[in-house]
């Protein structure tokens, strides 16, 4: 999967860059939420988008709209409904899904999650926030959509909590290769789970390019307004005070280790 | 005398065994994994959840003492229950307040005054409460229960709501009401950078207690605190591997001070 955007424009925003499933996708700044809202295609913006080289048109844009599925910060409780299975049938009712056995689909979907079967019929709002993102990510699941969306992926969820998503998604990146993009400010999160990170200032994005590569330009980044991960800022530091050649790691093993060599 | 005692709490299958004392002017926080129970107890703690002979203020059991003493002497605040403001403006949302505690209009405007410089509202005075950014509402919570002169207040994982700025300016805020009014607060947290800037620290794991004391005392305990989901902050961690390794002899906090002890 592959999205190509050149000269899109929407809202004053104007992007051109290139989102593949190669990828895990960062997103970061004071306004990523905006241009995620933009890559849910809600509105055909204009300039040239293609997806898997072939071009939207305000004919086909639908299409693939519906195969996109945004994961919101917070859980938004539907009016009237009040259990998980409530809202999984609203969901599959709603995008007309054909679902043989509905079921199963809804089990499986919390089951990928790390969530109890058992847990479909609990009211909403009885569950913990980080059990309403589990449910959040198990719903968007139930349409099996090319491409995910988080708005901050990482808030609520612990981080063994937080390992098994990355897992799921690392999962459907690579063998089913969905695209997935996360949007977020916690730039150690993003630091250690992301392959790709867009930075993005005043309707543009500014910076992009591998993680590792962007975030260790550490004096940019900062003079840019933009949180360095505490590790590369440590490194950073040693390597600037100290003039002592370790390298800039994601596991804090692995800065253990380099700094043993170098003490 | 404890200001607030919780013993051996048990509640469905969510505590087996929770006990803890506050003093006044503390400033406690409690952790744990996703689902240990946090909200649960900040919901207990706050009378929304009925316990018996579990909760003892100042020595007596809270259900022996009137009804609504409670809620005047403690003030609770849970994001999750998103509360929706009556009024079309902060200053008068945060006018009615003041309106229900002083009494002569010299008092309300000096309140006001003092409120808005305290919890830095100036630029929100004229929004709609319920159109401002999460901090600016939790701000304008904490200024109202706070007109209450409560004794004690539960917060509930506040720090989770807000960006890292956000979370610095609402520590010292805590610690300025903290210091003035001698108040207890007890707050729950998934994030333990957020513990270490209080006086004592709880942590929580299958119903029970699993680990309490002081924040850096209790953080150093790196293998049981990943076990349960939680992550160490960054410096703790870094710490606490290189004295395995025999790098450094101690937690140390400030980058530039370990930079420098690493490599003297």
């Amino acid at each position: 999967m592959e999205i190509v955007l050149e000269n899109v424009k929407q809202n004053d925003w104007e992007l051109t860059t290139t989102l593949s499933s190669n990828d895990m996708i960062g997103i970061t700044g004071p306004e990523y939420e905006e241009l995620l809202n933009i890559l849910t295609l809600k509105k055909l913006p204009e300039g040239k988008i293609t997806i898997d080289n072939q071009e939207l048109t305000p004919e086909n844009y639908l299409e693939y709209y519906k195969k996109i599925s945004i994961i919101e910060k917070q859980f938004k409780k539907m009016p009237y409904l009040n259990t998980i299975k409530d809202h999984m049938d609203y969901i599959i009712n709603y995008y007309h899904l054909q679902i043989k056995n509905i079921d199963k689909k809804e089990h499986d979907s919390l089951k990928i999650v790390g969530l109890d079967t058992n847990m479909l019929d609990r009211n909403i709002t009885t569950l913990s926030k980080s059990e309403q993102k589990k449910v959040q990510i198990a719903m968007s699941l139930l349409s099996n959509p090319d491409i995910l969306i988080f708005d901050d992926l990482f808030q609520y969820l612990d981080n063994k909590s937080r390992k098994k998503i990355i897992m799921v998604l690392t999962k459907l990146k690579e063998q089913y290769h969905k695209l997935i993009i996360i949007g977020s400010n916690n730039a150690d999160m993003l630091y250690q789970y992301t392959t790709k990170m867009l930075f993005v200032k005043n309707k543009r994005i500014f910076l992009e390019g591998a993680t590792e590569e962007t975030y260790e330009r550490v004096d940019y980044i900062k003079r840019n307004g933009y949180k360095v991960p505490e590790i590369v800022q440590f490194t950073y530091k040693a390597i600037k005070k100290k003039k002592v050649k370790i390298d800039y790691h994601k596991d804090i093993r692995d800065i253990i280790k380099d700094i043993y060599k170098h003490v | 005398m404890e200001l607030l005692e919780v013993i051996n709490l048990k509640y469905q299958n969510i505590f087996e065994d929770i006990s803890f004392q506050v003093k006044s002017g503390q400033f406690i926080t409690i952790s744990g994994g996703n689902n240990c129970g946090k909200t649960t107890l900040i919901r207990i703690l706050s009378g929304q959840l009925e316990v018996k002979e579990i909760i003892k203020l100042l020595g007596t059991y809270v259900e022996e003492y009137p009804q609504n003493l409670w809620k005047e002497i403690t003030g609770t605040i849970i994001p999750q229950d998103n509360p929706e403001f009556l009024f079309d403006t902060v200053e008068e949302e945060l006018n009615y307040t003041i309106h229900l505690f002083k009494k002569t209009e010299e008092e309300k405007k000096e309140t006001y005054k003092e409120i808005v410089k305290k919890y830095k509202l100036t630029k929100f005075q004229k929004k709609d409460p319920n159109k401002i950014p999460v901090f600016i509402k939790i701000k304008i919570l904490l200024a109202e229960k706070m007109l209450a002169t409560p004794q004690i207040l539960f917060l509930d994982d506040i720090c989770q709501e807000l960006e890292e700025k956000e979370q610095d300016e609402f520590i010292k805020l805590l610690r300025t009401l903290q210091l003035e009014t001698k108040i207890a607060i007890i707050m729950t947290t998934s994030d333990l950078n957020v513990s270490l800037e209080s006086d004592y620290l709880l942590v929580m794991n299958d119903g029970k207690i699993l680990l309490e004391g002081g924040p850096l005392t209790v953080i150093e305990k790196d293998n049981t605190l990943n076990k349960i989901g939680l992550d160490l902050p960054f410096m703790v961690d870094l710490s606490v591997k290189l004295r395995d390794y025999n790098v450094v002899d101690k937690v140390e906090l400030n980058m530039d001070r370990m930079v420098d002890t690493i490599w003297k």
